[in-house]
C-alpha cells in the first residue's frame, strides 16, 4: 500500500513538472514572492516594531515554509476523498494511502523551499546558522503531526461535506493567530495565546533550527505530546469509523 | 486455494441528504429540534445473504435492476464491509465493476498497470515483469502512454482485463462490463477463464449475456431486492426464473 502511495506521489510530481520549465519550483518562487511582499508590507508600511529587516524576513520565510506545508497537506486531504474517489471505490485501501500520497508531493516542495531558503540565506549573510540535527528532528515531528491532522481531516471530511470549508476557515484563523506574520515579542500581555496554540510549537519546530535558535524542551515536549495524542486519535478513528468510509462515498 | 464465505450478510446504505452530511447540523442537531433528522432513511442493498464459494466455483449472479448484484460483488471482493454479518475472502481478488478500474483518471495506462500491481502487493520489479502480459492480453500497445481519461470505455475495460490476467486473479469478479468489448475479446476472456486461470480460482459474474454466462458458469444465485431467493445449477435456474429475468 505504502509502495503504491510513493509511486503515485512521484507520478503526481512528474505530472506537475511535465511540460514546464520550472516545475515544482513555481510554488517555491511563489512563496519567495509572498515573503518579499509581506516583509516589505509589514516591515515598511505598518512600521511594526521589528528586529532588523533581514531578521524579520528570515522569521517570516521560515514560518511560511512550515505553514505552507502543513496547510497544503490538510487542505488537500480534506478534498482527497473526492479527488481519489475512483481509487477508493475500486480498491481495498485505507485512507492512509491517499493521505501519504498527498503528503509526499508536499514534502518534496517543503524540501525545495528549505533548500532555497538556505541558499538565499547563505548568499545574503555569507554563513548559515542552521542546526542540522534539530532541523531533522523538527521536520520529522512536523511531518508526523501533519500526518495525523491530515488523516483526521480527510476522514471527517468524507463524512461531513461542509467540513472542508470549516477547516479552511479554521486554517485561515490559525494563520493569523500563530506567530508567522508577527513576532512573538510583540505580544507581551497575552503570551498565553502562543502557549495554548499548538500550531506555534509546530512552526517553531522548523523555524528555530533553520535560524539557529535553540529549540527549547517545551517545544519538543509540546510537539511530541500533540503528535502522540493526535496519532492515538487517528488510530481510534481508524478502528472505529474508517470501516464506514465505503458507505460515505 | 481461494475461498469466500458470507454469513448472514446485510448491507444497509444510509441515504444522506444535505442536512445529514453537515457537521454543523450534526453538532447543533439537538438545538435545532426534530427537523434536523427528518430525512434519515436507509436502503437495504443486501438482506441476510449467506453464501459459500470454494475454489473452482464459477458463479453467475442473476437478478433485475436494483437486485443487489453489484453490492454482492463488492462485498465478495472485500471492497465493502457488511453492515451486519461477516464476510471472509481468501485469495487475490480483482474486481472489474463497470468500467471503473480505479486508480486515477490522470494516470496513463502504463502507470495504472504498475499502480494496480503495487496495490495488490506485488513489488515494483514484479509489476514491470507483468506489464508485457497485461499489454498483450488487453491489446494495449497503442494506448499505453495515454491518460485514463482519454481512453474509450472499450480500452478501459481491456486495460482492466489485462490487469486481472497479468496479476493472476484468484478471485475474479465481473460486473456489467462486456457491453464495451468486441466479440473476439470476449472469446479471449472466456478462453482465459476456461484454461488460463488455475482450477482453484473463483469467478463470479453478473452479466446480462446468457450465452456468456452459460459458457463460463455452472452455478447461479438469484437476487431480488437484496434477498437471495434461489441458488443452484445455472441451467435449472435460468429455466425456473426465465420470466423474472426477462421482465
Amino acid at each position: 500500500m505504502i509502495r503504491f502511495a510513493i509511486y503515485a506521489g512521484l507520478a503526481d510530481m512528474e505530472a506537475s513538472i511535465r511540460r514546464t520549465i520550472l516545475g515544482p519550483l513555481w510554488s517555491t518562487l511563489g512563496l519567495a514572492f509572498l515573503v518579499a511582499c509581506l516583509s516589505l508590507f509589514f516591515g515598511s508600511v505598518l512600521k511594526q516594531v521589528l528586529p532588523d529587516y533581514p531578521e524579520y524576513t528570515a522569521l517570516l520565510a521560515s514560518g511560511l515554509i512550515a505553514w505552507t506545508f502543513m496547510a497544503s497537506c490538510v487542505h488537500q486531504s480534506c478534498n482527497l476523498v473526492w479527488s481519489f474517489l475512483n481509487t477508493l471505490r475500486h480498491n481495498r485501501m485505507t485512507l492512509v494511502v491517499p493521505v501519504v500520497r498527498v503528503m509526499l508531493r508536499n514534502f518534496v516542495i517543503l524540501l525545495l523551499n528549505i533548500s532555497l531558503a538556505l541558499i538565499i540565506a547563505w548568499l545574503y549573510f555569507g554563513r548559515l546558522a542552521v542546526t542540522p540535527l534539530a532541523l531533522l528532528g523538527g521536520i520529522l515531528l512536523l511531518v508526523l503531526n501533519t500526518f495525523w491532522i491530515s488523516y483526521v481531516a480527510a476522514l471527517a471530511s468524507a463524512r461531513f461535506r461542509d467540513l472542508p470549508q470549516l477547516i479552511a476557515w479554521g486554517l485561515h484563523l490559525a494563520f493569523f493567530l500563530t506567530p508567522i506574520l508577527w513576532i512573538e515579542d510583540n505580544l507581551p500581555r497575552h503570551g498565553y495565546l502562543i502557549d495554548i496554540n499548538p500550531f506555534a510549537s509546530l512552526i517553531a519546530l522548523l523555524r528555530h533550527p533553520l535560524l539557529g535558535l535553540p529549540v527549547t524542551a517545551e517545544i519538543w515536549l509540546g510537539a511530541s505530546l500533540i503528535g502522540l495524542l493526535g496519532l492515538l486519535l487517528a488510530r481510534w478513528l481508524g478502528r472505529h469509523a474508517a470501516h464506514r468510509l465505503p458507505y460515505w462515498l | 486455494m481461494a475461498g469466500i464465505a458470507l454469513r448472514h450478510v446485510s448491507v444497509t446504505f444510509p441515504m444522506f441528504f444535505a442536512g445529514d452530511r453537515s457537521f454543523k447540523r450534526n453538532l447543533f442537531g439537538p438545538l435545532l429540534g426534530p427537523q434536523s433528522s427528518r430525512h434519515r432513511n436507509t436502503v437495504i442493498a443486501l438482506d441476510d445473504v449467506t453464501l459459500a464459494l470454494q475454489g473452482g466455483s464459477r458463479l453467475a449472479v442473476l437478478g433485475g435492476n436494483a437486485a443487489g448484484k453489484t453490492t454482492l460483488l463488492r462485498v465478495l471482493g472485500g471492497l465493502l464491509p457488511p453492515s451486519k454479518g461477516s464476510a471472509e475472502t481468501h485469495g487475490r481478488a480483482i474486481s472489474l465493476l463497470g468500467t471503473g478500474i480505479g486508480i486515477d483518471a490522470n494516470f496513463t495506462a502504463h502507470q495504472t498497470i504498475i499502480g494496480q500491481g503495487l496495490l495488490l502487493g506485488f513489488g515494483a520489479a514484479a509489476c514491470r515483469q507483468r506489464l508485457e502480459r497485461a499489454v498483450d492480453f488487453g491489446a494495449l500497445e497503442g494506448v499505453l502512454d495515454q491518460p485514463l481519461n482519454t481512453l474509450s470505455q472499450g480500452d478501459q475495460v481491456r486495460l482492466a482485463l489485462g490487469i486481472a490476467v497479468a496479476y493472476e486473479a484468484e478471485i475474479l469478479l465481473i460486473d456489467e462490463m462486456l457491453d464495451h468489448l468486441q466479440p473476439a475479446m470476449i472469446d479471449r476472456l472466456c478462453k482465459h477463464i476456461e484454461s488460463g486461470m488455475p482450477p482453484s480460482s473463483i469467478v463470479v459474474i453478473a452479466e446480462r449475456s446468457k450465452a456468456f454466462l452459460e459458457r463460463i458458469c455452472d452455478q447461479a444465485v438469484l437476487l431480488n431486492h437484496g434477498k437471495l431467493l434461489d441458488s443452484g445449477p445455472l441451467a435449472g435456474m435460468l429455466e425456473r426464473h426465465q420470466t423474472q429475468l426477462t421482465s
